[in-house]
């Protein structure tokens, strides 16, 4: 078991070094650079020694794999650099950015966790009559609609025409968690309606499973109530997979939330990723990018663990 | 003497005292506006990030709500888009070259040190200093020397006379910085100390951005508090108004003119000072020859770029810079394009070619306000036969390709820096960077029309000369100029005192926040 | 090994299929027609559209549905019917394209890694596991801006992101059907690889992956709508769904109509293929059967 483990740890690792390599390298050879956004942008009208000193000053003029090795022994340091247009450490801003993303998504995960499991027990519970099908078809309505065609019919319906929560924006939760919850619920809720088809469905398969076997029969014959049967017993064992599952969707969660940014305003990691592109901030693209695939690999490691320990017969695969 | 020959000599005495000699300072302008409602907060809905706050460079529009209300410059344009005096009380012009500017006493910096000529030096200085990387830097290589005989007067000589030297003292990226302050570590990067009418006393990068009243300020302004919060999409912007979570929004798009125009409770500010064009490089064949590049002209229907690309609210370029309300405009050289597809054709054929032979490339940013009259000019020039290749590019990818020059069309906006027309220097001259110069156009008469309009005072060998200037450019066709495309900023009904700066000024205007106040129902 | 690593729930084992009589239902028929007819609609557009898609007509901009325009025209006057049409064409064409090419690829790395197994599989695997590290909308976004919005990049770019989870599914369900005895007789009877992999394990194998392919189809729709959304999709004229509804959210304040029609043609397409997807795994899936 833990010769497996420390494989895939190892995997993962030498994967993250990779796919940071990879977009070190291949940024690089996109066209454009950060010198003319430093020097004006739009209406700059800069010389070519202009441009030729700010290359120099960025370091951008010498040869790629001097920088990369910089770059690894930066990373080795734990220095993310700094802005190339703001010139701000890309560290601090990184985890603000970060923390504010999560602040979408764990929300969202939450909500669709919760729910989504209470609506797949009762549409298990009712299978039969005409709930189960409701159930299931509204929550998979939530999986087909795009993001960004539920987003902004949510902000029509709650700012716009309701006026009662904001169309967008944020609030930092230290200066004002009321205002902040009212920032987030739209925005979560655009993020949770996919995920929660997914755990209902789950959730609802999982318990049809369990349901007819010995065990719940045995515990109903036992005496227990409808509650207890399904809360101590069936859940349990229902509730395995799902959670498995659940690891995947925090990482299918930050491709939702890109648009979810930009819809709501919200200025999360991955708004902070689109700019930087787009101005070609060389550091904070990398740095981002290497955050944003730790992560990812991080969640399919740990769900790997998950199912190593859940079943045996991948441990010794 | 005769009663009549008295007052004669009356009338004339007075209207040659009320003439300002040349160089005399002008009359003091008007009052800045009094404030109906002294105190309030407002709440304006940026475009994009401040990005940064050095004062000295250049992060476009958006940056200047910040810097325009923090920092002051030596002289400020007025309502009527005149220059005018700011942190320069009063100046004269004792030689062609040689300027004395007089400064306003005291007034200080938000941390309490005196503004002196001193600080003006250094201001100078900072922006001529090549490791500032200053937007003004080149600009100021026009200058000879400036000195400061006594603490509140400036004498700044140029090495040639300039027609535009006082309007480039109001221009934003020569703000006025506190010597003092600099010396012992300020950083401008990330605070700004000025001597304008509102402190920055805080920000949250990418959220929001506060302003507050400075009651020392020497135009001291209505409002307590401006909170400033970027929306990066059009969408989320316009919801932030419409949904009470902003006062005030810039860069409103053409989209929701119309809806915002019927709406009441709202009201519209717009101007027209940026403008669409398609750059040509004048070194790829077939676009050497000037001929093509004319029929190119003639083959755009400006009206209908700006009745699909804008909804009509853009108005048509038929000529070059010079508008109809500038001294310069002449109709006869200042308008010479016209949707004429024969013409086009007719000129091709001189150039010895059929519209089937001609291939072209040309490419476009995504953004909508180059995408849309991109594609229908891709259309019209299709539609004539032509062979044309269009590609998407990227913002970065345009800003470098402006640069190097390597494109054959590619569709662009810009923002002339001022109303004067020696904005023709920047676009068409030789050297002028990467406007011209990055694809080596280059026109000797041209280039010495633009330096004598650059240096000559009186306004009607001025006009003369870039009515000249006018004539070659329709001749070189460097350019396919296509419209003036709307810029509009919206507001609740509440908000008052914000007027637009006329002309090419008008993007200008969110550096005067100072002028607002709120009006109590 | 995670066989499923979409969004969407499957079983981790796949069972070999056995063709059962009546495996057609209301569930699946209703959807699978739903989706006929998008096809069907794609495939003719320029015979059934009536206008073209693209004609601008400033004079009648944003128009309430009539006789002459069906569901009304956008902001430029351009009819939404026919572009509804022409836009089902590119949004099919993207989804399938790019589903085809990771079926295809992921079928192709998964089968071979699962049956010759050895450093074939670990390298391949590998690589696999790599392309799904990186979080998929970055990837896009990464891909696109090297290579240029076009019709063909977004192809690839989804092409491209779906790959990893074929080719997942066809590792797991080579790795269960390997050793089963259809496909040791095929060997022992001495067939070459290529043909044991076509005739015996490939068949066994199909399930799942049909399954995939309609929810993949549902998934790569909605990527490349977001994809447009975020402007990195085919730049316009070539109008996709998902680039109408960018570009008339923008006019929401002249008239919400020109966005509401495509909105409701993605979402009920992509529904209409989840559904699909959902009723052929019931049908193929033993277990469940007598569970709908």
């Amino acid at each position: 078991m833990r010769a497996y483990l420390v494989r895939r740890f190892i995997t993962a690792a030498v994967l993250l070094w990779v796919v940071a390599s990879v977009v070190f390298f291949s940024i690089y050879l996109l066209p454009g650079d950060p010198a003319h956004t430093i020097l004006g942008g739009m209406d700059a009208n800069p010389t070519p020694e202009q441009l030729r000193a700010v290359r120099q000053k960025l370091g951008l003029d010498r040869p790629i794999f001097v920088r990369y090795l910089d770059w690894i022994g930066a990373m080795g340091r734990g220095d993310l650099g700094r802005s190339l247009i703001t010139d701000r450490p890309v560290a601090s801003d990184l985890l603000t950015r970060l923390m504010r993303t999560l602040q979408l998504i764990v929300p969202a995960i939450a909500t669709a966790t919760v729910v989504g499991t209470a609506a797949g027990v009762f549409a298990a519970r009712r299978r039969g009559t005409i709930f189960d099908p409701l159930a299931t078809g509204s929550t998979l309505l939530g999986f087909s609609v795009p993001v960004f065609v539920a987003g902004p019919i949510l902000v029509y319906v709650f700012a716009l025409w309701l006026r009662v929560l904001p169309s967008g924006g944020y609030t930092n939760i230290h200066e004002s968690p009321a205002r902040f919850l009212a920032h987030v619920i739209l925005p979560a809720l655009t993020l949770a309606a996919a995920p929660m088809a997914t755990t209902m469905r789950m959730t609802r398969s999982a318990v049809l499973e369990q349901l007819p076997q010995d065990y719940v029969r045995t515990a109903r014959s036992k005496g227990l109530g409808e509650r207890g049967v399904l809360g101590h017993h069936v859940l349990r064992n229902a509730y395995l997979p799902v959670l498995t599952i659940l690891g995947l969707q925090v990482g299918a969660m930050f491709a939702g939330s890109v648009i979810v940014e930009v819809i709501f305003n919200w200025p999360g990691m991955n708004t902070y990723l689109l700019q930087a592109i787009g101005v070609r901030d060389y550091p904070v693209i990398q740095a981002v990018v290497l955050v944003a695939s730790a992560i990812f690999v991080s969640v399919n490691f740990l769900t790997d663990v998950g199912y190593a320990v859940l079943d045996p017969r991948i441990r010794y695969g | 003497m005769p009663p009549r020959a008295i007052l004669i000599g009356i009338m004339l005495t007075v209207v040659l005292l009320g003439v300002p000699a040349l160089g005399q300072s002008p009359q003091p302008g008007q009052p800045a506006g009094s404030c109906g409602v002294r105190g309030g907060v407002f709440k304006f809905g940026l475009a994009r990030d401040a990005v940064g706050l050095d004062p000295h460079l250049n992060y476009g529009v958006t940056s200047w709500s910040v810097q325009g209300n923090v920092y002051d410059t030596l002289l400020q344009y007025d309502r009527q888009g005149n220059i005018g005096p700011a942190l320069a009380e009063s100046w004269t012009q004792p030689q062609p070259t040689r300027y004395v500017f007089r400064l306003r006493r005291g007034v200080r910096f938000h941390d309490g040190a005196p503004f002196t000529a001193a600080d003006v030096l250094y201001t100078f200085q900072r922006i001529r200093d090549p490791n500032t990387r200053a937007y003004r830097q080149r600009d100021l290589d026009a200058l000879e020397d400036v000195t400061a005989p006594d603490p509140y007067t400036v004498e700044v000589r140029l090495k040639n006379p300039s027609a535009t030297f006082l309007d480039m003292l109001g221009r934003p990226e020569m703000y006025i910085v506190s010597r003092r302050w600099a010396e012992a570590g300020g950083d401008f990067r990330r605070t700004a100390v000025g001597t304008g009418p509102f402190r920055l006393t805080g920000y949250e990068f990418g959220v929001r951005y506060i302003l507050e009243r400075n009651p020392t300020a020497w135009s001291p302004p209505c409002l307590d508090r401006v909170e400033l919060y970027p929306y990066q999409d059009d969408r989320a912007r316009v919801n932030a108004l419409k949904s009470g979570q902003v006062d005030m929004i810039e860069y409103l798009p053409w989209q929701d003119v119309e809806h915002f125009f019927r709406e009441p409770g709202y009201k519209v500010y717009r101007g027209r000072e940026l403008f669409n064009l398609v750059r040509l490089n004048t070194t790829r064949p077939p676009l050497n020859n000037p001929k093509v590049r004319q029929a190119l002209n003639f083959a755009v229907n400006r009206q209908s770029v700006g009745i699909v690309a804008f909804g009509g609210q853009a108005q048509p370029n038929e000529g070059f810079l010079i508008r109809q309300d500038s001294w310069a405009y002449n109709p006869q050289t200042s308008r010479v394009w016209k949707y004429d597809p024969e013409r086009a054709v007719a000129l091709l054929r001189e150039a010895g070619m059929q519209p089937q032979d001609v291939r072209l490339t040309f490419e476009s940013t995504p953004l909508s306000v180059h995408l849309d009259s991109a594609q229908v000019i891709l259309q019209q020039l299709r539609a004539l036969g032509m062979q044309v290749e269009f590609r998407v590019i990227e913002l970065a990818v345009l800003l470098q390709k402006r640069a190097n020059g390597d494109y054959m069309m590619v569709m662009d906006g810009l923002s002339a820096p001022w109303g004067d027309p020696d904005a023709y220097y920047v676009y068409f001259h030789s050297t002028g960077t990467q406007h011209a110069a990055a694809v080596r156009f280059k026109n000797e008469r041209l280039d010495q029309l633009l330096d004598e309009g650059r240096r000559a005072v009186d306004q009607t060998r001025r006009k003369a000369i870039y009515n000249d200037v006018e004539r070659i450019l329709a001749q070189e066709a460097p350019w396919i100029f296509v419209l003036w495309r709307p810029q509009a900023e919206v507001g609740r009904n509440h908000l008052k005192g914000y007027v637009r700066l006329p002309g090419v000024l008008g993007t200008a205007t969110t550096g005067f926040f100072e002028r607002l106040w709120i009006e109590r129902p | 090994m995670l066989s499923s690593t979409l969004g969407y729930a499957t079983d981790n084992a796949p069972a070999p299929v056995r063709v059962r009589r009546r495996w057609w239902s209301a569930k699946l028929l209703i959807p699978a027609a739903v989706v006929v007819v998008v096809a069907i609609v794609a495939l003719t557009a320029p015979l059934i559209s009536r206008y073209d898609p693209d004609e601008i007509n400033p004079a009648i901009r944003a128009a309430l549905p009539s006789r002459a325009h069906p569901l009304g025209t956008d902001e430029y006057g351009r009819d939404i019917t026919s572009r509804l049409a022409y836009g089902a064409r590119i949004s099919m064409s993207v989804s399938v394209a790019s589903v085809v090419i990771a079926l295809t690829a992921g079928t192709l790395v998964g089968m071979s890694s699962g049956y010759f197994g050895g450093s074939l599989e670990l390298v391949l695997m590998r690589l696999v596991d790599g392309l799904l590290a990186f979080p998929p909308i970055l990837l896009a976004l990464f891909v696109i801006t090297f290579l240029g919005p076009s019709l063909i990049n977004v192809i690839l770019v989804i092409g491209l992101l779906y790959t990893p989870r074929f080719a997942r599914i066809a590792h797991g369900a080579t790795l269960a059907v390997r050793e089963t005895e259809y496909v040791m007789a095929a060997h022992a009877t001495g067939a070459t690889h290529t043909r044991t992999l076509r005739r015996a394990v490939l068949p066994n194998i199909a399930a799942p992956l049909f399954v995939q392919t309609s929810l993949g189809l549902g998934q790569a729709m909605l990527l490349e709508a977001g994809l447009s959304f975020l402007g990195l999709g085919a730049p316009p004229p070539a109008a996709s769904w998902g680039r109408m509804i960018e570009q008339s959210s923008r006019f929401m304040s002249l008239s919400p109509w020109p966005v509401l029609w495509p909105s409701v043609v993605v979402s009920t397409t992509v529904l209409a293929l989840n559904l699909l997807g959902d009723a052929m795994r019931d049908a193929l899936d033993p277990r469940l059967r007598g569970r709908t």
